[in-house]
């Protein structure tokens, strides 16, 4: 059925909900997962030291693409960790593409507020623009109110308005 | 290493069009291969037909009102239909499926029918919409990979 899936992973607690359904689905499967950490170019403008920016998420992709493969490893599934420089979303579309995935597994914040907005855009547009399937995995509350985003945060957002949420980040 | 699990349920949406045909034959080889069931799921809305606006209208006359219900019921067999090709396009492809219509919008019915019935995943095809036409029609796929429980596979 599936034989190469693809993990995106920003290291976020969303990626990681990601991670865990492919290696389930890999080792159903007998599939390979490849952890994917995209160095995003967006975030580094040439005049705030682009080198050292993209420099410093290479490393970070190393250690968390490192840690993915691991996780995948220790539950007896094959696993290539992978650190590509580029634009988000087209990274992982050229990648999914080189490597021939047949699955692209991301996490999603399902939630309202701006917390969903700025997690979920690489999601939605890898999701709308691929041409292998996309399996998306929404983290469940207790996932949410986890290390990566603070209950009371979380509370904020869901309770404010989009158009007032970016105001009240810092009540 | 085989561990094919048995217990695994899932959900496909269908609409009758090609994306949802490609989603069918996806999810069916997913079951088929995971050893798990499927149910095959059409959402009717009856909120499509009301062309009375937001609010409902005491004064709708009579035949207008038939009109709606009319309309409600070609959407029925409609989805009938639709559920009936799907369990077929299933059966030739080796897998005996479940079919459900739902009464409702499909972004909010399919994700609490998949949660209430314990389902493990949910497939949906997506016609491949451009943002801009996305933000007009909107994308069924799309609410769903929004508001659904259990993962969602959007299959091109």
């Amino acid at each position: 059925m599936y034989e190469t899936i693809l993990v995106p992973t920003d290291g976020s607690a969303g990626a990681e909900a990601a991670l865990g359904e492919a290696v389930s689905l890999a080792g159903t499967f007998d599939a390979t997962v490849h952890s994917l950490y995209v160095a995003d170019t967006s975030a580094a403008q040439p005049e705030t030291g682009y080198v050292d920016i993209v420099e410093s998420f290479e490393r970070i992709g190393e250690e968390t693409t490192a840690e993915a493969v691991e996780d995948a490893e220790r539950a007896g599934v094959e696993a290539v960790g992978a650190v590509r420089v580029g634009l988000p979303h087209r990274t992982i579309l050229d990648y999914a593409e080189e490597v021939d995935a047949d699955l692209i597994v991301m996490g999603t914040h399902g939630r309202t507020g701006l917390e969903r907005y700025l997690l979920g855009s690489v999601t939605e547009k890898v999701v709308r623009t691929a041409d292998a399937p996309v399996l998306t995995v929404r983290l469940s509350d207790e996932d949410e109110g986890g290390d990566e985003a603070g209950e009371e945060n979380e509370d904020e957002a869901t309770d404010d308005s989009a158009g007032t949420a970016a105001g009240t980040e810092e009540n | 290493m085989e561990r094919v699990q048995s217990d695994m349920k899932f959900v496909v949406a269908v609409d009758g069009s090609d994306a949802s045909d490609r989603a069918l034959d996806h999810a069916v080889a997913m079951a088929a291969a995971a050893g798990g069931e499927l149910t095959v799921v059409h959402a009717v809305d009856p909120d499509v037909y009301d062309t009375g606006g937001p609010d409902p209208e005491g004064d709708r006359s009579e035949a207008e009102r038939r009109l709606i219900v009319e309309d409600v019921e070609d959407a029925e067999n409609r989805g009938e239909e639709i559920l009936e090709d799907a369990a077929e396009r299933a059966g030739d492809a080796g897998l005996a499926v479940e079919t459900e219509l739902l009464y409702g919008n499909p972004v909010e019915t399919v994700p609490s029918f998949a949660t209430g019935e314990e389902y493990d995943g949910i497939f949906v095809g997506h016609r491949g919409l451009s943002e801009r036409e996305e933000r007009v029609l909107g994308s069924v796929a799309k609410g769903l990979v929004e508001r659904a429980g259990v993962p969602v596979t959007v299959v091109r």
